[in-house]
């Protein structure tokens, strides 16, 4: 295969800060529009960031039963951070969560493009941040204000300090300890955060001894999400509508699985993704994909982990007490753009026009 | 939507106490969706006040656009109109037992 040129590269320079740019200006204008985002923001996280700032001292309203839909029992990063921020201007302002937004946003294009770069190279890296920010999906949820782009991020984060680890001549047990962190922010953002942790200790369990480390970073944030769990949230609105007969009865159900399977296949070709799916699985068949030696023991642990988490969510659409296609549809979008960046980095990684050793 | 929901809602909001629950009503015939994200944007206008859809709470929010009316609605029923906003809210306390 043909190695680029410059001139292509400049192409893809060009086309990478025109597309920064463009959802820059596409972000700023949807926040004066929408300053309080979209349906789960003031459903779910702005409304908590609420309860915190404006209950004070009666902060534990927010985990009420009473406020059944917006799932009081989730992780408080995101309203946490939001209400602290609020707290140190002494005012409460829609600009704080729309510059928290932003960065989680603009960051998760930032991680991919900087760890694409520091392993592969240029050409690699505006390759996977024009893929995602050209992902209309994830810039609509990401101005949207919901959790999904922060955990996005940490799940990134978490992948990119893995890799770097792997990929170094002298392990550097101290990734792994940062890694462990990551994860344990993604825990503490969503539910699905605990599904990846647990993913993670799957995928890597042949290296023990590593994972020792990585619990360490785990370690403080996972504590305090057991003492929420245990002692603060009222039960999860899913699990706790799960009961051994649902569980049979909808294992058991042929047609159940054909339309979860088919919700997931949909997704490939839907113009959320603008087609990206098909487009990255075709150039996966045509280009020459070879994996580099020493990304190998990384590019294992992670396609393991994100098969696991996706795995993870099939089972949770097995087994939901609610009407499953609304559950499909309001929601299988949104758990596979979690995954995405994540996705790409992994991609870009092995699939590239340039052999290995023309890579770097 | 949520502005103008925030914006509807400010008088309302400084006449509750700063902290309880508070019942919330609308509209009969509104879709599922139409009628929780009204009933999603009260919640965040008016937090840390918990709405829900209760209507034996002391305080009832009733957010009526079409039909019923606040008249109709309240008929026969043991509240007493505390402030009716007329853009369709309105704040009703339930009467105390004779």
């Amino acid at each position: 295969m043909k190695s680029q040129s410059p001139k292509e590269s400049s192409i893809l320079k060009i086309a990478f800060y025109t597309l920064l740019l463009l959802n820059g200006l596409a972000f700023f204008f949807h926040a004066v529009r929408e300053p309080h985002g979209g349906w789960d923001a003031w459903g779910i996280w702005n409304l908590k960031a609420r309860f915190l700032f404006r209950g004070a001292s009666h902060w534990q309203d927010a985990l009420s039963p009473l406020l059944e839909g917006s799932h009081p029992d989730y992780p408080w990063l995101l309203p946490a951070t939001i209400a602290t921020l609020w707290h140190l201007l002494g005012r409460e302002t829609t600009v704080v969560p729309n510059l928290v937004s932003f960065f989680f946003t603009f960051g998760t294009v930032g991680l991919l493009f900087f760890g694409l770069k520091k392993i592969t190279n240029k050409t690699q890296a505006y390759m996977g941040g024009i893929v995602l920010m050209g992902t209309p999906i994830f810039m609509i949820i990401g101005w949207s204000q919901m959790a999904d782009i922060p955990l996005a991020f940490f799940f990134l984060a978490t992948f990119l300090l893995f890799c770097l680890h792997d990929v170094s001549s002298a392990p550097n047990q101290k990734l792994l300890i940062l890694a462990g962190f990551t994860a344990s922010l993604g825990l503490w953002t969503k539910n699905e955060g605990i599904l990846f942790v647990l993913a993670l200790f799957i995928a890597r369990i042949r290296t023990l001894k590593e994972m020792l480390f990585f619990s360490l970073g785990l370690a403080p944030l996972l504590f305090l999400l057991l003492y929420f769990k245990t002692f603060l949230a009222p039960p999860n609105d899913i699990l706790a509508g799960i009961h051994f007969q649902t569980i049979l009865n909808n294992l058991l159900e042929p047609s159940r699985h054909l339309q979860i399977l088919g919700a997931f296949y949909k997704q490939l070709g839907d113009r959320i993704w603008n087609w990206f799916p098909l487009f990255l699985i075709f150039y996966a068949l045509v280009l020459k994909t070879q994996i580099e030696k020493n990304l190998l023991a990384y590019f294992k642990t992670s396609s393991l982990a994100i098969l696991i988490q996706l795995a993870g969510y099939y089972s949770i659409y097995l087994l939901t007490p609610r009407e499953l296609t609304w559950h499909l549809n309001t929601s299988l979008y949104r758990l596979l753009l979690q995954l995405w960046p994540s996705f790409l980095f992994n991609y870009f990684l092995v699939v590239s026009l340039k052999t290995p050793s023309e890579r770097t | 939507m949520a502005t103008l929901s925030e914006e509807g809602l400010r008088g309302l909001k400084e006449m509750l106490p700063e902290r309880g629950v508070v019942g919330f009503v609308l509209d009969d015939f509104l879709s599922h969706e139409e009628k929780y994200q009204r009933f999603y944007l009260t919640r965040y206008a008016l937090a840390p006040t918990l709405v829900t859809f209760d209507q034996t709470q002391d305080l009832v929010i009733t957010d009526f656009k079409e039909a019923p009316t606040l008249k109709e609605w309240i008929k026969g029923k043991p509240f007493v109109i505390v402030k009716d906003f007329k853009n369709g809210i309105a704040l009703l306390r339930k009467e105390p037992k004779k």
